[in-house]
């Protein structure tokens, strides 16, 4: 079985994926040898502006592993990942923050089989003064003439639910999903260990 | 499944010359999904001017035992440029073997003679400094994935206890580019 699997090298990862509060995302990822899935880790950077008197923003990240069925993404498992950042200064100010998140709360034990899994990241922010980015890789300066309603032309990799939610759907239909512009191609970088 | 042909660090794509710390010693793992003949193994050099230097490289494979990273296999080369260049270097294995699929782990180090006008082709993951300042928990969870050793001697150690090796530095993580090709 494989130690861990990334989908591309952390090396890699220099441009950020904004991530709304409450919005939920999908990526595909290939996985080439039975892991052990314990942990997954993204990195994002959380920018905080706290009032004065709110000193602590907190972040869950919730990470769904579907699988793709027709056109359909149905949950096999799910994780958390939580932290608080405190405003130790006790003043208003933006903060920023980077770090590993790593979600290693599972809702099962599983071994994740050889095949492409599609990984749901939801985050959700306790107060509405915070945004997310998460670092990947983009189209960047090419992405940037690409036309909004410019579709993903193939099967399924990656597209966001436009509503807000609060949880991880049991089931969704890909063709709900935003897929158009240069942003739906937009990838975390995602690492997953045993 | 069939061999693969070769392993890249990395596309690539917007990378750097520069070098680091001597006797440090960059470790970057990496999955192989099939196969892999370890015959040769390539990097990318730049050197400027023409007083007389030389650059010496040392690349270790190693596998994952528990929490120590043994030395599989190795290769090494030098180059002595006195003119402006960026050119690939074939660094010599010490025997060829076929990697099996799974996970491994690169290590380089390096010295210099001369003066100090060369430098390697790497990525940076700077964890501090120009990228971001503000990191705050600095490896991911589970597997080591990546780190900074440091070798006492320039002969590359046949081991290395991941719990000595830092990966909270700048300086220290750095991705140099190889090609493992068969």
């Amino acid at each position: 079985m494989a130690a861990f699997l990334y989908n591309f090298s952390p090396y890699n990862a220099v441009t950020n994926k904004a991530m709304s509060n409450s919005q939920l995302s999908f990526f595909a990822f290939n996985v080439y040898e039975s892991i052990s899935l314990k942990h997954l880790n993204v990195q994002p950077r959380l920018n905080y502006n706290p009032h004065s008197t709110l000193n602590t923003q907190s972040l869950s990240i919730l990470a769904g592993m579907y699988v793709l069925t027709a056109s359909s993404l149905s949950l096999i498992n799910s994780g958390i990942h939580s932290t608080v950042i405190s405003n130790t200064s006790g003043t208003a100010g933006s903060i920023t923050v980077d770090y590993w998140a790593d979600v290693s709360s599972w809702y099962v034990t599983q071994n994740l089989t050889p095949g492409t899994w599609y990984i749901g990241l939801l985050p959700i922010f306790s107060t509405s003064n915070a945004s997310i980015t998460i670092v990947g890789m983009s189209l960047g300066g090419i992405g940037g003439t690409m036309a909004a309603g410019n579709a993903f032309p193939l099967e399924f990799m990656s597209g966001s639910q436009a509503a807000t939610t609060l949880d991880l759907p049991s089931l969704i239909a890909t063709n709900t999903l935003v897929v158009t512009g240069a942003g739906a191609t937009n990838t975390p970088c995602i690492i997953i260990s045993a | 499944m069939a061999n693969i042909n070769f392993h890249e660090s990395y596309p690539k794509n917007a990378v750097s010359f520069t070098t680091w710390g001597v006797g440090s010693l960059p470790v970057n793992g990496f999955y192989l999904g099939t196969t892999l003949p370890f015959v040769s193994v390539a990097m990318l050099w730049s050197a400027s001017g023409t007083t007389a230097k030389t650059l010496s490289v040392s690349f270790g494979l190693f596998s994952m035992n528990g929490g120590t990273l043994s030395l599989a296999n190795s290769a090494s080369g030098s180059v002595a440029p006195t003119a402006n260049a960026i050119s690939w270097m074939t660094l010599v294995t010490s025997a060829t073997m076929n990697l099996s699929a799974g996970n491994w782990y690169t290590a380089m180090m390096y010295s210099t003679a001369g003066n100090s006008r060369i430098s390697i082709l790497v990525r940076d993951r700077a964890l501090a400094g120009t990228i971001s300042p503000n990191w705050v928990t600095v490896r991911p969870g589970g597997q080591y994935i990546y780190g900074g050793g440091s070798a006492s001697t320039a002969v590359m150690p046949g081991s290395l206890a991941t719990s000595n090796t830092a990966q909270n530095s700048a300086v220290l993580i750095r991705h140099p580019y190889v090609i493992i090709s068969g």
